[in-house]
């Protein structure tokens, strides 16, 4: 899995595919790995627009400003290190947004490894960890 | 020939899932017995599908429920979505009425 600390804004990204209804369009796309974001992924508008997505459910969430609102969810089928899986994407209704968010859900499988000192983002799937610790 | 149902629209989803979701609670104390899960609801028919996640609980509806729209909470508080989404009510509700 393709994760890192991206030098613009800091923040660590990870690298997803993302596609919809639209045949043959997927999007490689980074995303910022948010910890306070519990659900799986966020899209912008434009991207859901472009990959076709389909509209799935919509639901009630609290926002990080306090505020309570309505978000629409769209049917995606996301790519994680080479495995695929069908996820209900919330959709970032500004169309200036432009990143995409990926929250804890979405990697679930995964323990994640965060150094913030040496700027560094590592996932290690659960069973791989076990292993080590086995060996260890 | 046949009829064809008119979908409803988002704005009634959520306020349909909402009264549903307030008679469950008052019914079956969902709060209390399933707090911390999500629950997506299919308004027309009132059925409703429980998931210790949001994807696991629409998973578990599509199977019944495959091309309908949902209407998903999760239990007890809301779900916090993204730091930096740039959402609010008012710009939730205007797409109310473009899907």
């Amino acid at each position: 899995m393709h994760a890192y600390f991206d030098a613009n804004d800091g923040n660590p990204k990870v690298v997803i595919e993302i596609s919809g209804t639209n045949d043959g369009i997927k999007k490689t796309i980074p995303a910022l790995l948010d910890t306070g974001h519990s659900g799986s992924l966020s899209l912008p508008v434009l991207d859901l627009i472009n990959i076709g997505a389909k509209l799935s459910s919509v639901g009630q969430a609290e926002f990080a400003n306090g505020h309570k609102g309505v978000v629409y969810y769209f049917k995606v089928m996301v790519t994680v290190d080479g495995k695929t899986a069908e996820v209900d994407a919330g959709m970032i209704e500004n169309p200036s947004a432009s990143e995409a968010i990926a929250g804890l859900e979405l990697f679930a499988p995964y323990v994640a490894v965060i150094d913030f000192k040496n700027k560094k983002v590592e996932f290690i799937p659960e069973e791989d960890l076990h292993k080590d610790q086995k060996q260890s | 020939m046949s009829q064809i149902e008119p979908r409803k629209s988002t704005e009634e989803v959520i306020i349909r899932g909402n009264e549903i979701y307030d008679q469950l609670q008052r019914d079956l104390e969902i709060e209390a017995s399933q707090l911390g899960k999500h629950v997506a609801i299919e308004v027309d028919s009132k059925e409703y599908f429980f998931g210790d996640t949001r994807d696991a609980a629409v998973k578990e509806a599509r199977q019944k429920f495959p091309d309908k729209i949902l209407f998903v909470r999760k239990i007890g508080s809301l779900e916090k979505v993204a730091r930096n989404h740039p959402s609010s009510s008012s710009i939730g509700l205007k797409y109310a009425r473009v899907f």
